[in-house]
Parts: C-alpha cells; sequence; structure tokens
C-alpha cells in the first residue's frame, strides 16, 4: 500500500479505528466491489492524486461490508444523499462521523 | 391523444419527448418514445439536464440521473472481464448493498425486483431465467420467434415459456402496490428476440419527465445492454410507453424547462460547430 495515501490522517474514532485504517478497509472493500487488487486499486488512488470517484452504489456495498465488519449501522438515511458518496475522501469522512 | 416520439439516443429522445409536452403544455396519455440506440447519449444534453437538477437538489425528490438510473441497472456492479462470474458478480453485490441501499428505498428498487421477485418464503431472480430463456430459443438457432405478450407475469412460470421470443419482466405487484404516485411507476417490461437482436418495451404507469425519464431510459438502457450480451445476441431497440407522462410544469415553472430545452438545444449545436472546426 502507497505510504504517501496516509500521511494526513490521524484521528481516531471511538472504535479505536484511525482515519487512515478507516481509509485502508474502504480501499479494501471498493477493490472488492471492483473485482480487482488491492494494490492495483491503491496504485490508481496515489496516480490520481490520493482519491477516487466512486459510484453510488459501489459505496453502499461497501458500507455495507464495513458494518459486518463492525456490526454496527454506519451510515443514516440522511448520510446516503449520492453528493456524499462520490469519492473515497467524502465516504471516508461519512463513516468516521458514525463509528 | 397519444403520440410517438423516435430519435436516435436516449438524450434527444428524451429532449424531443420533453418538448412535445411542453408544446401540449400539459400532462398527456400514452407517450411512446421509441430509441433505436438506447445505450448512447449525447453528452452535451446529459450535461445540461444534470445541472438543472444540481441546481434543484434543495429538493431531495429531485434525484441526479445516475442515481435514478441505478434503480433500475446498477452499472458499477457489473463488470463483464468477469466473464461467466460476471452475473454472480453483480447479484452478490446488489444483495450485499440492499440493507443500505433499503434505508433510502424503502420499497426496495426495481433491479431488486429484477434479481430477487418477492414471493412467499422465497425469491426469483427474473434476469437469470430471461437469460436462461433467451439462451434456449438462440440455442435452438431460432433468432426470431413468436411474440408472447405477458400482462403481469409470474416468473415461475418459466418452463412454459422456454420456446417463446417474448418474455416479461414484472415489476409492478398486483393486490400489493396500489399507490396512486411513487414507487413502482414502472409496471412491465416485455423482451422480444427479432434477428438475433434483443428488443425491450417498457410500459409505465406515471412517468415524471425532469425527475425520471432519463434516469429510466438510462437504466432500462443498460438493463437491455446486460441481457442482450449474457444472452449472447444484439442489442435491439428500447420503447418506452408512458401511459401517464408529465412534464412537471407545476412543479418546476414553465419558462425554466423551455430554458432547459433551449441549452441542451444550444449545447448540440455548439458541439457540432466545434467538431465542425
Amino acid at each position: 500500500m502507497a505510504d504517501n495515501v496516509h500521511q494526513t490522517y490521524g484521528s481516531v474514532t471511538a472504535a479505536g479505528v484511525t482515519q487512515s485504517q478507516l481509509r485502508a478497509r474502504i480501499v479494501a472493500g471498493l477493490a472488492q466491489v471492483r473485482a480487482m487488487e488491492e494494490q492495483d486499486l491503491w496504485n490508481e488512488i496515489v496516480q490520481a492524486g490520493g482519491d477516487c470517484q466512486m459510484d453510488s452504489k459501489e459505496t453502499e456495498v461497501v458500507i455495507s461490508i464495513l458494518e459486518h465488519e463492525f456490526d454496527r449501522e454506519l451510515a443514516k438515511v440522511e448520510d446516503l444523499e449520492p453528493e456524499q458518496m462520490t469519492t473515497l475522501s467524502a465516504v471516508t469522512n461519512l463513516i468516521m462521523a458514525r463509528l | 391523444m397519444g403520440a410517438i416520439v423516435s430519435e436516435e439516443n436516449t438524450s434527444t429522445s428524451w429532449l424531443n419527448a420533453l418538448e412535445f409536452l411542453l408544446e401540449k403544455g400539459r400532462d398527456v396519455v400514452n407517450l411512446a418514445v421509441l430509441i433505436h440506440k438506447p445505450v448512447e447519449e449525447d453528452q452535451t444534453i446529459r450535461q445540461a439536464l444534470d445541472k438543472f437538477i444540481a441546481d434543484r437538489r434543495a429538493d431531495r425528490s429531485v434525484e441526479p440521473v445516475s442515481t435514478v438510473a441505478n434503480t433500475i441497472f446498477p452499472i458499477a456492479l457489473y463488470i463483464p472481464r468477469l466473464g461467466p462470474d460476471a452475473r454472480k458478480h453483480l447479484y452478490d453485490m446488489s444483495e450485499l448493498a440492499r440493507p443500505v441501499s433499503r434505508r433510502r428505498n424503502r420499497c426496495g428498487t426495481y433491479f431488486e425486483r429484477l434479481v430477487a421477485w418477492p414471493l412467499e418464503g422465497e425469491t426469483i431472480n427474473q434476469l437469470e431465467k430471461t437469460i436462461t430463456r433467451i439462451r434456449r430459443v438462440l440455442e435452438r438457432d431460432r433468432r426470431t420467434n413468436n411474440s408472447l405478450e405477458l400482462g403481469v407475469s409470474d416468473p415461475r412460470d418459466d418452463e412454459s415459456f422456454a420456446d417463446a421470443g417474448s418474455v416479461g419482466l414484472a415489476v409492478y405487484r398486483p393486490g400489493r402496490d396500489n399507490r396512486i404516485m411513487g414507487f413502482p411507476c414502472l409496471s412491465h417490461i416485455s423482451l422480444s428476440l427479432m434477428d438475433g437482436n434483443l428488443h425491450m418495451t417498457a410500459v409505465y404507469r406515471n412517468h415524471e419527465f425532469i425527475r425520471r425519464a432519463y434516469g429510466n431510459y438510462l437504466g432500462l438502457g443498460r438493463l437491455l445492454s446486460f441481457l442482450a450480451r449474457e444472452s449472447g445476441c444484439q442489442i435491439g431497440e428500447l420503447m418506452c410507453i408512458s401511459s401517464h407522462a408529465d412534464p412537471e410544469i407545476r412543479r418546476f415553472g414553465y419558462s425554466s424547462l423551455r430554458n432547459l430545452v433551449e441549452e441542451c438545444r444550444r449545447s448540440i449545436t455548439s458541439a457540432a460547430e466545434n467538431l465542425a472546426n
């Protein structure tokens, strides 16, 4: 995983998860949705300047995967507006607020 | 009185239909829109509509085109490079998304009804059954077949339809979907195989032309593309019939809708001029 993708994230959630750890889990989930190697996705993210576009359906799957992992609801109905689910950074912030 | 709009791609079909409705200045019944190449879009028209919608998102019922299209076919979850595993991946991912999706779409989505039609104690994947039926027809070297119209189909009846060149996909649940407005506006999807081309007819009982129609056409075109690809035939035409078509003049205002149409027309002209230069 590329180190420079994680450099600006330091906050910790009540669940004891840092933002960079959460971001890594989201990327792992997104790689599963896209049926691609996680490392390849990280490379794409680095090439795109540290973020990536996400379709709202991809985001719904990733949230569902993480909800299984953390065994809690991570997005309320008001979080699921399409504009809030379009980038890796936006989805990370969205879930971070609920963890 | 009914009317037919026939155009090349999704964008121009929607634009001409909207312009027709604005000329009428009111709702119409039996508006049929025939799209010859339903997977093609004019990006200049799409961008103009996307901007119109984005400017009005304070009203949360005004949803982006991509969101509306995803309710019919979640294109991002279908990955053709997976070959024979692509369909299973699509179904698995959409099932994973369902609990989250249901928070916004409490009645479910059209796609959910297509892959998990609710019956007592079980669900039926209508898409999988449809692909199997079409493949059987093609395997028997019958590139064209008799038309079979299904009003409200029962997805369990697949064996009796094995020889049919037309199949139906049920969306509307009789006796259960009794709301006058709202989900499901799409009542039925019918498919016909003709000369190796798979054609689709979709019927909407109520069709809002700003908030829904473009995204519906796009989603249906993607669904048709998926079915054609997975069953081994070519993409045919999409016919979308709106039993009741609403230009949404009361919600958005006549002049703003006229401006949208003119903006779309200007965009087309401008893009054509840029190409010529």
